[in-house]
């Protein structure tokens, strides 16, 4: 086996770390999209108001302060 | 492709992913204005850019990228699954693209809401965009340097084409 055979044989270690980084990074979106509404749709990390098609991070008293 | 077309290509691929990069940090730069400012025309303002500005800048340079990208990976050695950091770059740009089409209902949504006077300033803020742009470069910037240091590994798939390309010149010149 050649010189350039042998560094194009196995999987490199950069690509297992890269492989890995994706893993731990889209493992849990997946499951907040699985345990949430599903969907990548509005209000997803925001803080306004609710009855708008936000999923508010206000508690609903402070919500429904709205006009 | 003749050599010049071939340039021409690659010239594109480069002007519409970097480009997309630069948009992309542009976007988070008006999503921590929308977010920190004092002054409620500018909040509402930059919510209400961001919509057309994405529609007219971001979705367009995505696709163009993503297009120049794959002329490119079939018109070379390289090829599209050959090596993994083409690999990497497709998925990284497939991944990035369907999120931005996917969050196009969200800036909808905030130009909406920054329209109406009576919602609340702070309701009118939102932490998302900057969330979203902050990643979506961090993705922009990996796959820009897998491009420029091109890291060395070929896929199973590639080796095996390997393989059956020498296979092949061997069996020519033994003709």
């Amino acid at each position: 086996m050649t010189e350039k055979e042998n560094e194009t044989a196995g999987t490199p270690r950069w690509v297992k770390v890269f492989g890995l980084v994706a893993l731990v990074l889209v493992v849990p979106i997946v499951v907040m999209l699985i345990a949430g509404r599903g969907g990548h749709g509005p209000g997803r990390h925001a803080t306004g108001i609710d009855g708008f098609g936000y999923e508010t991070g206000l508690p609903p008293a402070v919500t429904r302060q709205q006009p | 492709m003749t050599p010049r077309v071939r340039k021409l290509a690659l010239t594109a691929h480069v002007v519409s992913s970097v480009g997309w990069l630069g948009a992309v940090a542009a976007f988070l730069a008006l999503a921590i204005v929308g977010l920190t400012s004092e002054d409620a025309e500018t909040v509402r303002g930059a919510y209400l850019v961001m919509e057309p500005a994405a529609w007219l800048i971001l979705v367009p340079l995505a696709f163009a990228s993503l297009l120049t990208g794959l002329v490119q990976a079939l018109d070379s050695t390289w090829g599209l699954f050959r090596h993994y950091w083409v690999l990497f770059k497709l998925l990284i740009n497939v991944a990035a693209t369907t999120v931005l089409l996917a969050y196009m209902a969200t800036f909808e949504s905030m130009a909406s809401l920054a329209a109406r006077p009576s919602a609340d300033l702070d309701a009118v803020r939102n932490f998302s965009p900057v969330l979203h742009a902050a990643l979506a470069l961090l993705l922009l910037l990996v796959a820009t340097t897998l491009a420029v240091y091109k890291p060395r590994g070929m896929t199973p798939y590639g080796r095996r084409k390997q393989l059956e390309q020498r296979a092949t010149l061997r069996a020519e010149s033994q003709r």
